[in-house]
């Protein structure tokens, strides 16, 4: 007969036993208590900015944003939500992550509807097309997972094989060796998750290139019978749109041109247009738009992503078409979230400026910057053409530009606060001063400028930084490839509205 | 893999129990609740269930086999105690012998190689050989002896515990020591520490150092040297976790290494390094061979012998071989080099200046050893030694880490010098219990951030990839 004696005889005995087993379930208790806190600390500490990305979605005001933004890294960087904020006072988010599947997307939405009821969701369709096979699959749905939380997080590691999803399931698995990188040790004093900044899931990328004119390929041949979206995606974009349509949530699909696209892919998108013009879902397709919204590949993008410029581009251009077919009734205004918004539309906006040399684009964008601006006309014989004269007067710029008279402005917050036709002396409320002749141009006892025939100088918040642009008339230069003419100075912009 | 039992599911299937995963400190937790606060029977019970599950998470194979060898070791024992002859012993071990042969160097291909099988091979035969010398009685109880065979705490990489002391905790009554299961408990998690922050860490870099053919000279050496601590440190690991294993159900075992590099020659690095096995190899064939009775000349001849023996014990190819013979060599020649010293009278500083030198030769020595025992093809080993030999700039950056992994290493070596000083002159788990309590929690509390940041772990590495796990 089994006995299940324990070692003890008498009382004394018995109570000291059992004060022995509550010390040892104490200490394994408090054992496990201390590994699993600290893990919880470290792991927020050595987070990867995916993660960050997630909490910051999370950490928003409840049902504060208007627009979710889902897609593949092509998203991440075409879609600036300070500028969709700018053109259209709504608020908006990326939830997007490197070559991110539709089925990951779907995983995203269900994620951000726990938090957010936005009354619209765009899609960049990239990686519906076949090119997306150039994607390293596995890794990117470990990035987008660390976005998510709970079930979502999990299902969407359950598109990895087992083995790999339990490996990843806890982020902190692979990224506690960032140790070894760490330049910084207060890293560990320091509460990351308010420290990180919030770009509203936009990535920045601020590489320019030198201009090519190099437009995507489209072929003449709208399909082509061997390709198809396939079953997954299929799926994947019929759950998005029945969980949009559950919700009452308007749809958008956009894609952002980019290099290499084939014969298929072309197929896919195409067939993918179709799917949504049989729901009536509206879509953007910026490959055949291309042209029509001066997205140059080389020039607003890296071959596959969109440098900040192209991110306006795209994103102003959204903006224009959600003004025109939507209607937003349950925005509502939140400081908080419009103060950081604001924040990031400075911090890009020199950038744009910087980048863009397209007077349509970046004079259009001028008139809603809020910065101080220096502008100088010295009277030249080449006049400027009458589109962009009147782009310049939308900036309040009063002079005929004609060639006997110089005109100087300073422009602050979009109001002229000086103009001239003579010298300009004048020092600002803030006590910034300024020298303007057709010679020269001083800020502050800087030189900023010589004697070009027209110039733009827009400053920064503190000063601290500006951007110059100039204008001459040039002639164009014949494009070979594109069988257009072609300004290749990008020190200096070419008034392209030519009468 | 560490982390990767934290997720949330229950496994689908039985998780291997490796020594350094969440699975085994939870399974080791129920074993002890089961094998420390019950009579004997309920221990052998639970122990013999632990083993059968343990056994069982590496292959039903290893499973089979290692209960098929307890069996048959068991019953050899019995027919033992009725008839005493050497013969006849030597037919009853020939078999185990035999097998462990035959698996290791895979003569035949459908011979099963277990999990552990050197080990409890040994620890088989070092029982029929007490049973025939009656050091100890033979156990009637099929189940406590396979309860000692395939004991799950120190199965895959020892230390061989004998018979004797095994059955006498085994059959024990006692009442529940406190402090004992606390120390128990703690060495085990030492043990996973010490592998998964200090030996991986020291072992990756000494892989880059030795495994990258760019790199010469200096690094070379460099890399010999860590790898000779992470040897140690691997093994010292697991050994730490079998003992804590053991200690925590009960059981007392001997400690398996005692600092073997502050050792000041091979004599004395065998006397600290893989005491279980350098014991067994005394008791159970040195001495039997004659040890050191017969004149110098079969002493140096057992000695090459028991090296051999050792050498072939490790593993299944030419290198292990080659490995144990050059140590025997050495042996024998460091002692004919040091009989003239001994008789030399020299001031205590002087003494303790020859002593350190000698240990640093010492440490050389084994270390340049290992690298024979590291690599099965001789290529290997000749390119280690042809790029050692190769000095040009000694640049750090060509080793491609960053500063913060250097200095972690820096720290790193600190660390295992200081401690196995420490450990040589004190009973270190003693003198952390006897800290005030905030202080040993604040201890534990540094070990586990630690742990979790410079633990390695994640990725494609295996922290349970013991060197001595397949031997």
């Amino acid at each position: 007969m089994i006995q299940m004696t324990l070692f003890i005889n008498g009382s004394d005995m018995k109570k000291k036993l059992f004060g022995q087993i509550l010390r040892i379930l104490i200490s394994v208790m408090m054992m496990t208590g201390i590994f699993y806190h600290s893990y919880d600390i470290l792991r927020a500490k050595f987070a990867s900015n995916e993660a960050y990305d997630g909490s910051n979605f999370r950490s928003l005001p409840k049902d504060s944003i208007d627009i979710i933004v889902l897609g593949s890294s092509h998203a991440q960087y075409s879609f600036v939500p300070s500028f969709m904020y700018q053109d259209t006072g709504l608020y908006s988010y990326v939830l997007g992550s490197a070559c991110q599947q539709m089925s990951v997307s779907y995983q995203m939405l269900k994620e951000a509807l726990k938090t957010q009821s936005p009354e619209m969701v765009i899609i960049e369709i990239y990686t519906v097309t076949p090119a997306k096979e150039e994607c390293d699959a596995d890794g990117c749905i470990v990035l987008a997972s660390y976005q998510m939380t709970g079930q979502e997080r999990k299902e969407t590691l359950d598109l990895l094989p087992e083995e790999k999803a339990t490996s990843y399931y806890n982020t902190f698995i692979n990224e506690h060796n960032n140790w070894k990188n760490i330049e910084d040790l207060r890293i560990f004093l320091q509460n990351s998750h308010a420290d990180s900044k919030n770009n509203f899931g936009y990535v920045y990328n601020s590489y320019h290139q030198s201009k090519n004119n190099w437009y995507p390929n489209i072929y003449e041949d709208e399909e082509y019978a061997d390709s198809h979206i396939s079953e997954s995606d299929l799926n994947a974009i019929n759950n998005i749109y029945s969980l949009c349509q559950e919700k009452d949530i308007d749809l958008l699909l956009y894609m952002v041109p980019h290099e290499n696209i084939s014969e298929e892919d072309q197929t896919v998108r195409y067939e993918l247009w179709k799917w949504a013009e049989e729901r009536g879902i509206k879509y953007q397709d910026y490959v055949k738009d291309c042209e029509d919204i001066y997205y140059h590949i080389k020039l607003h993008g890296d071959g596959y992503h969109s440098f900040l410029n192209g991110a306006a581009l795209i994103t102003d251009n959204l903006a224009k078409f959600i003004m025109d077919n939507y209607e937003f009734s349950s925005h509502e205004v939140n400081e908080t979230i419009e103060k950081a918004l604001k924040a990031n539309e400075n911090l890009y906006m020199l950038e744009v400026l910087r980048t863009e040399h397209n007077p349509e684009i970046y004079l259009r964008r001028l008139h809603n910057y809020d910065g101080t601006i220096i502008f100088r006309y010295n009277a030249w014989e080449q006049l400027l053409g009458n589109s962009f004269i009147k782009k310049l007067k939308d900036l309040g710029i009063s002079t005929d530009f004609d060639s006997y008279h110089d005109y100087f402005a300073i422009i602050k917050d979009g109001e002229i606060i000086a103009e001239s036709e003579d010298d300009l002396s004048y020092v600002d409320e803030i006590g910034h001063e300024y020298d303007i002749s057709s010679k020269e141009i001083w800020v502050d006892g800087r030189l900023i400028d010589g004697d070009d025939p027209l110039s733009i100088v827009i400053f920064n918040e503190d000063f601290s930084d500006y951007v110059i642009k100039h204008t001459q008339r040039v002639e164009p230069s014949w494009d070979n490839d594109s069988h257009k003419y072609w300004e290749r100075d990008y020190n200096r912009f070419y008034a392209l509205d030519e009468d | 893999m560490f982390f990767g039992s934290f997720y949330y599911e229950i496994p689908k299937s039985l998780p291997q129990l490796d020594i350094t995963s969440i699975y085994y400190v939870v399974f080791l937790f129920l074993v002890f609740c089961f094998a420390r606060f019950f009579n004997s029977y309920i221990k052998t019970t639970a122990i013999c269930l632990a083993n059968t599950l343990f056994l069982f998470s590496f292959g039903i194979n290893c499973l089979v086999v290692a209960a098929v060898m307890a069996l048959y070791t068991f019953f050899s024992a019995l027919v033992l105690t009725k008839k005493k002859n050497k013969a006849f012993l030597l037919l009853l071990i020939i078999p185990e012998i035999a097998y462990l042969i035959l698996a290791k160097y895979q003569f035949i291909n459908s011979i099963v190689m277990s999990i552990g099988l050197s080990f409890y091979t040994f620890k088989n035969i070092s029982y029929l050989i007490d049973i025939y010398r009656r050091d100890i009685k033979v156990v009637t109880n099929p189940f406590k002896y396979y309860a000692y065979s395939c004991f799950f705490a120190c199965l895959i990489a020892g230390p061989i515990n004998r018979a004797g002391s095994f059955f006498k905790e085994l059959d024990k009554y006692e009442e529940f020591d406190y402090v004992d299961s606390k120390n128990g408990g703690i060495q085990v998690l030492l043990g996973i520490f010490e592998k998964i922050v200090i030996c991986d860490y020291i072992k990756e870099i000494a892989e880059i150092l030795l495994g990258n053919n760019a790199l010469y000279g200096y690094f070379v050496l460099l890399g010999v040297l860590l790898y000779s601590l992470a040897i140690y440190l691997d093994f010292d690991s697991y050994s730490n976790i079998a003992i804590g294993s053991a200690r925590l159900m009960g059981f007392h075992l001997d400690k398996n290494f005692k600092s073997p590099y502050l050792a000041i020659n091979l004599k004395d690095f065998w006397n600290r390094w893989h005491i279980s096995l350098t014991t067994w190899l005394r008791d159970y064939l040195y001495i039997p061979l004659g040890g050191n009775i017969h004149g110098s000349f079969r002493k140096y001849l057992n000695i090459i012998i028991v090296f051999l023996v050792s050498g072939i014990w490790h593993g299944g190819t030419l290198n292990f071989i080659i490995w144990g013979f050059l140590h025997g060599i050495i042996r024998i020649v460091e002692e004919v080099l040091e009989k003239p010293f001994k008789k030399l009278e020299i001031n205590n500083y002087l003494k303790k200046l020859f002593s350190l030198s000698r240990l640093i030769i010492n440490y050389i020595i084994v270390s340049f050893l290992w690298i024979v025992f590291k690599y099965s093809d001789i290529g290997e080993i000749s390119n280690i030694f042809r790029r050692l030999f190769i000095y040009n700039c000694f640049d750090l950056k060509a080793l491609g880490l960053s500063i913060n992994e250097l200095a972690w290493l820096s720290v790193l070596l600190i660390i295992v010098v200081l401690s196995d000083i420490l450990r040589d002159r004190f009973d270190m788990l003693m003198v952390i219990s006897k800290q005030f309590i905030l202080i040993r929690w604040l201890f534990y509390f540094i070990l586990i951030v630690v742990f979790l940041i410079f633990g390695v772990y994640g990725g494609s590495y295996d922290p349970n990839d013991f060197i001595y796990k397949w031997f």
